[in-house]
């Protein structure tokens, strides 16, 4: 009760809830995880409220966990609190601070989504680097804490990539900002500054070093020209051989993925796909480019490599309003709409990919599911490989295999090579020796910087 | 012992992802649910949190209280969260089948229980006498019945009591276009009933309805109120579980349809700058967006201009589902939001085609800018008829 009071001191009653049936909608995120209740919510809207909040909880004799939430729609658990925890929720910080024309950045408060941004920055003409499929939800603040990737980042890098500088509450309530923004009068431009990277250290963090509470990202013009095209392969072997042509060419490219045909197809019934994308494999590229032409001339060059890997151009096309109204619900909003599905993300080497694709299915077979397979690439140097496995929440039985499939599939991929982009909470220690060294590391920095290790424990790998 | 047994129902509650784009941002709705932001993001009343709350109301692990009752009925019924669901839910009816459970477990609303018990008596919500329901109507159309009506005019319980300009209207543009029309002795819809969770009380209402007009023999029914509409035309043969024997039309559709005809002559005035405000009932929950429309285009000297937040993605006035006699602040708070879109368009009329929206969308108005004319549709067609 104590706690409760304190707490209501700093942000005010209404914004601290400990009733059940208000706890229940902060216990999950759309991941297959299972919930759990925290014991308090608390919804901060200023910087110094959460100072606060970290430097009573890091001093009181019980240290409640302390949860980070933004939209809550991580795929990895990473929005599930621990028991006996305070989520604290930034839904409230929405807003944007600063949009600067000179240094061409954007500075904002982390629960801004970016839905909101997007649409304060197209009115000016800018537009941000990268954004996650779930951009009408989620935040940008999650978004960067959970290292994310999406729509643009063939072209600009990922999120972590387009950080000029954070503000970030540490545990122990002191304010930390990095990059050339830690100079007085400097302004965020950039994050490279002398000394080590201080923003790489929240950037894919999961709140386990403390609470990102501003945001500079850099700021780009509206793309020009985007042209879309769609090629059918009978395989996975030729379309990951047309992707990997494509990585090798110096590509503008807004989006670039592989479906299985059967699946896709039937996420678009309204378009006309042909026999060989029912059967086979999808490959669609929109491709961005300075004008129409130079746009056409990059897809002429894509789909002479296409055609080299026996690919046949399916013709479907759309014009670019309708891509860039639409980007956001496209694939995987559009694919959901078949129900809820687990998602594993993996980074693997181009090449390897079909070896990936396979073994999925294999291991798909031997727990009785279909697991959906489909790729992309959001880089010139890697595959993002995320297979997906349907599953209803209304069966345990199913949830419960559906999670150990998953399992399987996460100790199979790393022994192939493959990269967990995000980590489920706890792994075998025979996978986990493999980056000893490395999780050592983590280990000892989070000791440093969270003593007493109040700061969502257990969410990277149970550090 | 909760009892929700629709199949329907369970399985709207197991397939919610927690994506959250029922409560997202984009360029075309910059505000789905106006609950989830008039509350300062409160997930506890955002789509997502409901179907949660409801989800463990169903497991039984929590139970109906005053207090959850809140996530339930802080919420205009406006569908937004329907249409942006990319799951497909139906949450809006999810919302009215936990109403239900809550009424019958007591922690229901109380405004909207007393509201029930003037309906009981007196076939509205307005504690009016049902003797005044035809207060409004002229001497000369009271005299106008036909002896083979084609159609019935359902009035609706706010345009007879508290928005009578708009049944004037509507029946003076009828009688102008020569529409064979009559009224009937009708009660309630049930409208405000089946949105707060009252629905056994709607249903006798709505076999009173369906009994006099099936008696007066006419097949075709018209109303000015988007609820009525919606009511008639969707809950009705749902909740009788039959085709009804006649047609629900709205004013704004057989007005449409007048003007292709030629069937109204419309004076010219001086030109202003008229946006429309679809009612949630009519638009995003029956589809109807192009007639009126087609119908403001129509008028001389108008210029019709649409706010960006428009069709689908129109942002709620914040009368409906109950909201505004549970939440009356809120309500009005959030029909000034929606009136302050219309100022960022700079238009000088906004017109609607639903009494109850008209009722909100004034009182939000006078929060923002008195000047600012907000009218029905049929009004703004009756001051022109020649
Ligand atoms: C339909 C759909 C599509 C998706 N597409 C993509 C995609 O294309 N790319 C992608 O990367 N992800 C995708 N995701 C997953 C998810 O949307 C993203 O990871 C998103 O960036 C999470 O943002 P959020 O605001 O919901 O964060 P949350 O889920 O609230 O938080 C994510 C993690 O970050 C921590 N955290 C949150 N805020 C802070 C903060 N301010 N400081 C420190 N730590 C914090 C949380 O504790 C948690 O561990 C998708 C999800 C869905 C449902
Ligand atoms: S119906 Fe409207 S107010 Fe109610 S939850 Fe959905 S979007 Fe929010
Ligand atoms: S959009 Fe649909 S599936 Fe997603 S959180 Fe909202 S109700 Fe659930």
């Amino acid at each position: 009760m104590e706690i409760q009071s304190f707490l209501e001191k700093i942000v005010g009653e209404q914004y601290v809830l400990a009733e059940g049936f208000e706890k229940i909608v902060y216990s999950r995120d759309a991941s297959i995880e299972p919930p759990v209740l925290p014991d308090y919510v608390v919804r901060p809207r200023t910087i110094e409220e959460i100072q606060k909040i970290l430097t009573f909880i890091n001093s009181a004799s019980h240290k409640h966990p302390i949860h980070i939430r933004c939209s809550s729609t991580s795929y990895w658990g990473g929005g599930v609190p621990t028991k006996g925890s305070i989520v604290l929720d930034l839904s409230r910080m929405n807003e944007i601070i600063e949009i600067n024309e000179d240094t061409q950045c954007v500075t904002v408060e982390p629960g801004i989504t970016f839905g909101e941004l997007h649409t304060a920055l197209e009115q000016k003409g800018y537009r941000i680097g990268e954004s996650p499929e779930s951009a009408y939800s989620a935040c940008v603040g999650g978004h960067i804490a959970s290292m994310g990737t999406g729509l643009g980042q063939y072209i600009f890098g990922n999120q972590g990539d387009q950080v000029t500088g954070l503000n970030v509450v540490l545990p122990n309530g002191s304010l930390l900002t990095t990059g050339s923004g830690a100079l007085e009068n400097i302004p965020k431009f950039t994050k490279w500054m002398f000394g080590p990277d201080l923003s790489g250290l929240f950037i894919g963090s999961e709140g386990i070093l403390g609470v990102i509470v501003e945001v500079t990202l850099k700021l780009y013009t509206l793309p020009q020209a985007m042209v879309f095209a769609t090629f059918g392969f009978e395989n996975i072997d030729e379309a990951i051989g047309t992707i990997h042509q494509i990585q090798k060419g110096l590509f503008s490219i807004q989006y670039l993925s592989c479906f299985e045909g059967e699946s896709f197809v039937t996420t678009y019934p309204e378009l006309d796909w042909g026999n060989k994308a029912k059967s086979g494999i999808v490959l669609t590229v929109v491709i961005e480019g300075k004008s129409k032409e130079d746009a056409e001339i990059q897809k002429k060059r894509i789909k002479k490599d296409a055609l080299k890997n026996d690919g046949e151009d399916l013709g479907v096309q759309f014009s670019r309003d309708v891509f860039w109204k639409n980007r956001y619900t496209w694939a995987v909003t559009r694919s959901l709409r078949k129900g809820l599905r687990s998602i594993i993300l993996f980074h693997v080497p181009t090449k390897k990919t079909p070896l990936f694709w396979e073994e999925t299915r294999i291991i798909g077979e031997q727990f009785g599911l279909k697991i959906g397979r489909s790729c992309q690439a959001r880089s010139r140097h890697f595959i993002d490989y995320h297979p997906s496995i349907r599953y209803s929440e209304e069966n345990p039985e199913e949830w419960e295999k559906v999670k150990a499939c998953k399992n399987a599939l996460y100790l199979r991929f790393i022994e192939l090579g493959g990269l967990p982009c995000r980590l489920p909470g706890q792994l075998p220690a025979s996978i986990t020796h493999k980056f000893k060294n490395y999780l050592d590391f983590i280990r000892k920095l989070k000791s440093c910087i969270d003593p007493n290790n109040i700061m969502s424990p257990g969410k990277i790998l149970g550090l | 012992m909760l009892n929700l047994k629709s199949e329907v129902l369970i399985d709207a509650l197991y397939k919610c992802g927690r994506c959250s784009y029922c409560r997202g941002y984009c360029a075309e709705t910059p505000i789905i649910c106006p609950a989830y932001e008039l509350t300062d993001r409160l997930e506890v009343v955002s789509p997502k949190g409901r179907l949660q709350i409801a989800r463990h109301l169903l497991e039984n692990s929590i139970r109906p209280s005053k207090e959850l009752s809140l996530s339930f009925f802080l919420c205009s019924l406006c569908g937004d969260c329907k249409d942006k669901c990319i799951e497909g839910i139906d949450t809006t009816d999810v919302f009215e089948a936990i109403r239900e459970i809550l009424v019958e477990e007591n922690v229901g609303i109380d405004t909207h229980s007393k509201f029930m018990g003037s309906v009981v008596q007196n076939n509205n919500p307005y504690f009016e006498p049902h003797e005044k329901r035809f207060a409004w109507l002229p001497k000369h159309l009271e005299t106008d019945n036909p002896i083979t009506p084609e159609y019935t005019y359902f009035v609706g319980c706010t345009s007879a009591y508290r928005r009578q300009p708009i049944a004037v209207a509507t029946a003076e543009i009828l009688h102008k276009a020569n529409v064979r029309f009559t009224f009937m002795d009708e009660v309630c819809c049930g409208s405000p009933l089946l949105r707060t969770g009252h629905k056994e009380v709607a249903k006798k209402l709505a076999m009173k309805n369906i009994e006099i007009i099936a008696k007066s023999g006419v097949k075709k029914v018209i109303t000015s109120c988007a609820g009525c509409y919606r009511t008639l035309k969707q809950d009705y043969p749902m909740l009788l579980e039959r085709e009804l024997p006649f047609e629900i039309i709205h004013s704004v559709e057989l007005l449409a349809e007048l003007i292709k005809d030629d069937r109204l002559e419309l004076s010219d005035d001086k030109q202003i700058k008229v946006t429309y405000h679809d009612p949630c009932h009519l638009g995003r929950h029956s589809g109807v967006y192009n007639p009126p429309r087609d119908v403001l285009k129509s008028i001389p000297n108008i210029k019709f201009v649409e706010m960006s937040e428009n069709r689908n993605n129109a942002l709620c006035c914040g009368a409906g589902g109950g909201f505004r006699s549970g939440y009356k602040d809120l309500s009005i708070e959030l029909a000034a939001l929606r009136v302050s879109q219309v100022k960022k368009i700079d238009a000088e009329v906004l017109a609607s085609s639903c009494p109850f929206c008209h009722y909100n969308l004034e009182l939000g108005r006078d929060k923002i800018d008195k000047n600012l004319k907000v009218v029905d549709i049929t009004e703004l067609i009756a001051k022109r008829l020649l």
